[in-house]
């Protein structure tokens, strides 16, 4: 009993001194963030070059391409529901589908120990070709547009999603499966209950990166003809008229995109492996 | 209840480096009957329980529970391993713990859940439901590991050196908190440990294994009054003489 009082106080302790020192480090992240813009602002203005238009010009040109619009539609103008609309769906779609094949093949792989066996090295050869090196592929497969730029997706972010999901399908506690065997539970409990849950940690390192890459690669199939909107499109679009602070207007829209989708990831992360962070917490020393 | 007929196990039979874990073996427990099976470290007495537990199947003899020939995991058994950690689903609160073998036993969440709160009151864990695994002390969760045990109602109940990871205070109360379970639930028990004095302390009976491959060296019927008490009966003269000759049985075949 003394030892768990310890213990939670521990925790306790623990918990105070972390969120103190995340609050810190996150106004300090801002100020660094705040800093570094003033300087990229000076420096462009010193030097004053057309390629380089100063992040205020951007900031101004993204709010009147895209977020000056009616309060109707959420201060969103048309040409970002034609662009910013599309581009999410685009990834979004490619990400689902992508993510629900992995998860679903990579069990599939993993609780099978001699199709690991055998797939291993396929799965290690596709993953390691670089998804833009199959366009030509995929364009002969399914032509312009969206059928393709979905399917070039979800073909580029299936591979971590499977193969961490099967290595961790694979390293289930062995006696927690003793413990299932034992207690003769069917093998949808098993799967359900038990195999899922301790698959889940690097299903989610899996599923972190294929988002970042979903981002990158639905641009990528946006860059490609025969597309007519998305951010991608604009920003080529942009490039095509010479409009440098256009150019720039996709690119930070792109990278904060990017930020904001993650930081979302996390929030579910946090939600769902809750009892593995603080497992992991507490075994540290 | 459980019968062990002339059992052998060979690990990688065949291969240079085969192990003969169980050679011959021969047991036979009564119902209700709490044994201890003692022997020394690397004995084959963990590969004895899975074997009972139709978790590995013997290369040799048979095993039966109830009458029935265990081929695979017997109806009414429960075990509870050493690693108490590695054992618990770190992810699910401990009544979900408790509740989860209750599952196949046709009752609904709301009779689940109550059956895996009486477990928890029975080893002194009322309060503990909704906490985590982690969040207990090493003691603690031996105590779920043995609610969850307890709450799937088993008529035989596997114990594989259940307290071998703790400390000495709540090996003590672990041991107690057996005693005291084994009164309220009408099962049999079979307890496998290195320690000579737990053995002597728990049990009805102890087996003594030989080294591996283990067979049975010795068979004792410990008769030490009840209620049993960890002062009083540790000094009573017939507890320190069983123990000596456990000892002296366990150690024999250890150096030979």
């Amino acid at each position: 009993m003394r030892r768990s009082g310890a213990r939670t106080a521990r925790r306790r302790e623990v918990g105070t001194t972390m969120r103190l020192r995340g609050v810190r480090t996150a106004a300090f992240r801002w100020v660094v963030l705040l800093v570094l813009v003033l300087v990229w602002e000076a420096v462009t203005r010193l030097a004053g070059s057309t390629f380089f238009p100063p992040p205020s010009a951007i900031v101004l040109r993204m709010h009147t391409m895209w977020f000056s619009g009616p309060i109707g539609t959420l201060f969103l103008t048309d040409a970002a529901v034609e662009n910013i609309l599309p581009s999410l769906g685009r990834m979004a779609a490619g990400f689902a589908g992508g993510a629900l094949a992995g998860v679903v093949i990579g069990l599939a792989v993993g609780l099978s120990a001699s199709a690991y066996d055998y797939l291993d090295g396929v799965l290690q050869f596709l993953r390691a070709i670089p998804p833009p090196a199959l366009v030509t592929v995929f364009l002969v497969l399914f032509g312009f547009g969206l059928r393709m730029q979905l399917a070039f997706i979800m073909f580029s972010i299936v591979w971590p999603v499977l193969l961490n999901t099967a290595d961790g399908a694979r390293s289930v506690e062995p006696l927690h499966l003793q413990t299932c065997q034992s207690f003769r539970l069917s093998r949808a409990e098993l799967l359900l209950r038990v195999v899922v849950p301790s698959t889940l940690p690097k299903m989610f390192a899996g599923l972190r990166l294929a988002l970042s890459l979903s981002l990158i690669v639905m641009v990528f199939s946006e860059l490609l003809p025969g597309t007519t909107n998305g951010i991608g499109f604009q920003i080529t679009d942009a490039y095509s008229t010479f409009d440098l602070p256009g150019i720039w207007a996709g690119i930070v829209l792109l990278g904060v995109l990017g930020y904001v989708l993650n930081e979302l990831f996390l929030v579910v992360e946090r939600r769902m492996l809750g009892w593995h962070h603080t497992a992991q917490q507490l075994a540290a020393p | 209840m459980l019968e062990i007929d002339n059992l052998s196990h060979v690990y990688g039979g065949g291969s240079p480096n085969e192990h003969h874990a169980i050679d011959g073996l021969n047991l036979s427990v009564a119902a209700g009957e709490l044994l201890c099976i003692v022997g020394p470290s690397g004995c084959g007495k963990s590969t004895l329980l899975r074997s009972i537990a139709g978790l590995i199947t013997p290369t040799g003899g048979e095993i039966r529970v109830e009458g029935d020939v265990v081929r695979q995991t017997p109806d009414n058994l429960a075990v509870v391993f050493q690693d108490y950690s590695r054992s618990l689903f770190p992810w699910m609160s401990v009544a979900d713990n408790v509740a989860l073998p209750l599952r196949r036993k046709n009752m609904d969440k709301r009779r689940r859940r109550e059956a895996a709160q009486e477990a928890l009151e029975s080893v002194g864990l009322q309060d503990a439901g909704r906490k985590y695994p982690f969040q207990l002390s090493g003691g603690m969760q031996q105590r779920v590991a043995i609610a969850r045990a307890l709450a799937y109602r088993p008529t035989l109940m596997l114990m594989d050196e259940p307290f071998g990871s703790v400390d000495a205070q709540t090996r003590e109360d672990l041991e107690d908190l057996v005693l005291k379970v084994r009164g309220h639930h009408q099962m049999t028990i079979v307890l496998i440990t290195h320690d000579i004095d737990e053995s002597v302390y728990v049990g009805d009976r102890v087996v003594v294994l030989s080294k591996a491959p283990a067979h049975v060296v010795g068979d004792l019927k410990v008769e030490l009054p009840a209620p049993r008490d960890q002062i009083s009966t540790r000094e009573h003269p017939d507890f320190v003489h069983l123990r000596a000759e456990v000892g002296r049985l366990v150690r024999g075949h250890a150096t030979v």
